[in-house]
């Protein structure tokens, strides 16, 4: 299997001196191309940290992190954001989305960042748009649609250039539970039909049900990492 | 490209994000450059003015004199030219206009009043474009070549001595031997001129019966001339220099000192002003850039955690900033072409005229619309406009994603 991320004793403190808070301890782990994981464990315990080191999003204290075979605790802001637009996908607990862009300029800003062709996205997005069950609503700016609908959006946009695997930080949280069921089916059947790696951090007992590989985190470190047999 | 075309609807849209404080800014630019423009325009109408009576009231472009003349105008300064060499000295492509002229100080007399004057001499035929003289006299006529007793006076003058056309007068001077030189002469015109002190002061008769009456022979005080271009004065002036090596020669700046001031005056005030205003716009822009970079750290995070690079989000703050300048700039530029436009026939001063009087102003100003200016300005405020909003733009781009993106609005 190949491995799309690996964690070697990576470990973040914040502070100095004698207010250091280590939000992630050696934590070493790896995860491989077409896993559905989810991070869990109480608040505080670095899962949203992990999320943000595995995703360039911040640099580890120590350890290494490797992400499709780059190293992204070595690398500069200017490579990490390359990698982020190439590799990595996010969705994020608040939506996230730009709000002078409709849905679908939304979903096409990642691949306009990557240089594709106007024609080409404009279909690529148009197709993702109704994957994620958005027809007819791609020209309505983030404030005119639902929590759930932005939330899909933001899916839809992470999802759209192919990445090597996507970050989630608590996608469900500002949901009800019928859009958050609704969510949590398409990404399932995003894992399983077109083989994306999810790591997705929750509290989410029906997220954590739902992943096949559940990590749970204590105080900065891996406490348990199940894997659901087939 | 695709990557620059993506930040420019994002960079208009952002704009309108808070439609009132963007009207706000651009009202603001654009009233600032508005008075850049009109104040410019004005005062090189202003100028122009100074400058066109300090030169059209006998002054012209240049003067040439007896060394000492400046100093002292009295008849004893005067000079002698045979007339080939002056003719041939003056026959420059450059030269529009020139006059021989005699000018003393003295005094004039009716049979109930008398006021100090200067005493002109010349051909009012060559005075076309070179002086107001030159122009039709109010009422009356020029004096008859030749030594004719005639005379004509400022409107002014003539209402202070309470006389008019048909009426004699005695004029009174030094000649050359340091005597009282003495004519009774019958006044046939007089004259209307922009400015009182030269009504007041001034009187005319012809070259030869100056020159008659204070003994001189063919001797004159001054040569006056108009250049077709007055930038070209000081060349000319150095090229006479040459020619008339023991003769005093002039520019218009030279004589007219108050002129020159103002000239300078203006510009520095101009720049002042400018400086002023574009410092006022500046911290307007950078307020409102902080406040829209403020308001959306967590955006800027998000750009970025989604791949955008920092120097594309610089890029994107820049856009964001020349947009709103270029469009105050542009709603600036064109108030201030509708406001020059309305008054290009003349803005007449009313009862401010008598002050613009006393620093040697016309009536009328005439603003022009001086592309160049209007270009420069508006290129100044724009590029330093931008320039300015480099701290917002990259207070910006180096947004730590993690530390913005889980900020909550």
């Amino acid at each position: 299997m190949t491995t799309i991320v690996h964690c070697n004793a990576a470990t973040k403190t914040y502070g100095q001196d004698e207010v250091e808070v280590h939000a992630v301890q050696a934590v070493t782990v790896e995860v491989t191309k077409g896993e559905f994981v989810s991070l869990s464990g109480p608040s505080g315990s670095g899962k949203t940290t992990l999320l943000n080191l595995i995703g360039g999003l911040d640099r580890p204290t120590s350890g290494e992190i490797t992400v499709d075979g780059s190293r992204v605790d070595q690398m500069k802001k200017a490579d990490l954001a390359e990698l982020r637009l190439h590799k990595i996908g996010f969705v994020f607990q608040a939506y996230n989305l730009i709000p002078v862009l409709s849905a679908l300029e939304n979903i096409e800003f990642i691949m306009q960042l990557q240089g594709i062709s106007p024609d080409i996205r404009r279909k690529q997005a148009l197709s993702i748009l109704n994957e994620v069950g958005l027809e007819g609503l791609g020209d309505r700016r983030p404030a005119e649609l639902s929590g759930g609908q932005q939330q899909r959006v933001a899916v839809a946009r992470a999802i759209v250039s192919e990445p090597a695997i996507i970050l989630a930080d608590e996608p469900t949280a500002n949901l009800d539970s019928a859009t958050a069921e609704e969510l949590l089916n398409l990404m399932e059947s995003l894992n399983r039909n077109k083989q994306i790696t999810f790591i997705v951090a929750t509290h989410d007992q029906r997220v954590i049900d739902l992943t096949r590989r559940r990590i749970r985190m204590v105080d900065g470190r891996i406490d348990t990492d199940v894997t659901e047999a087939d | 490209m695709t990557q620059k075309t993506l930040i420019i609807p994002i960079a208009w849209r952002s704009l309108w994000r808070n439609s009132r404080r963007t009207l706000i800014t651009f009202a603001a630019i654009a009233v600032g450059v508005w008075s850049m423009i009109t104040l410019a325009a004005f005062m090189d109408a202003w100028v122009g003015s100074v400058v066109h009576e300090a030169t059209n009231n006998l002054t012209g472009h240049g003067q040439i004199h007896q060394q000492g003349y400046l100093d002292d105008p009295s008849v004893e300064y005067r000079f002698s030219l045979p007339p080939a060499s002056l003719d041939e000295a003056m026959e420059s492509p450059q030269i529009k206009a020139w006059n021989r002229r005699v000018r003393v100080p003295g005094i004039v007399r009716s049979e109930r009043e008398s006021a100090p004057i200067t005493l002109i001499g010349l051909d009012p035929a060559r005075e076309v474009d070179l002086s107001f003289y030159g122009n039709e006299l109010s009422s009356g006529r020029q004096p008859k070549e030749g030594h004719t007793a005639e005379i004509v006076l400022g409107r002014r003058l003539a209402e202070r001595l309470h006389t008019r056309i048909g009426k004699r007068v005695v004029i009174l001077s030094q000649n050359s031997s340091g005597e009282i030189a003495e004519s009774g002469l019958r006044v046939v015109g007089l004259f209307d001129a922009s400015l009182e002190e030269i009504e007041l002061g001034f009187v005319f008769i012809t070259l030869q019966k100056a020159q008659s009456l204070l003994d001189i022979k063919d001797a004159v005080h001054e040569v006056a001339f108009t250049l077709y271009n007055p930038e070209e004065v000081q060349s000319e002036v150095d090229r006479l220099k040459q020619v008339f090596s023991d003769l005093d020669v002039s520019t218009w700046s030279d004589l007219q000192p108050l002129a020159q001031t103002m000239q300078e005056m203006s510009a520095a005030m101009i720049g002042v002003w400018t400086v002023i205003m574009f410092i006022i716009i500046a911290f307007g822009m950078v307020n409102t850039l902080l406040m829209a970079v403020y308001e959306r750290t967590r955006e800027f995070g998000l750009l970025q955690a989604l791949g955008m690079k920092p120097r594309l989000i610089l890029s994107q703050v820049l856009l964001e900033a020349a947009f709103m300048v270029g469009i105050g700039v542009v709603v600036g530029m064109v108030i201030s072409i509708l406001s020059i436009y309305a008054f290009t026939n003349g803005l007449d001063l009313g009862p401010l005229a008598a002050g613009a009087d006393l620093f040697g102003s016309g009536r009328v100003l005439y603003p022009k619309l001086d592309l160049i200016i209007i270009f420069a300005i508006s290129s100044f405020v724009w590029i330093m406009g931008i320039l300015s909003c480099l701290w917002p733009a990259w207070r910006a781009a180096r947004r730590v994603p993690v530390t913005t993106i889980n900020q909550s609005y």
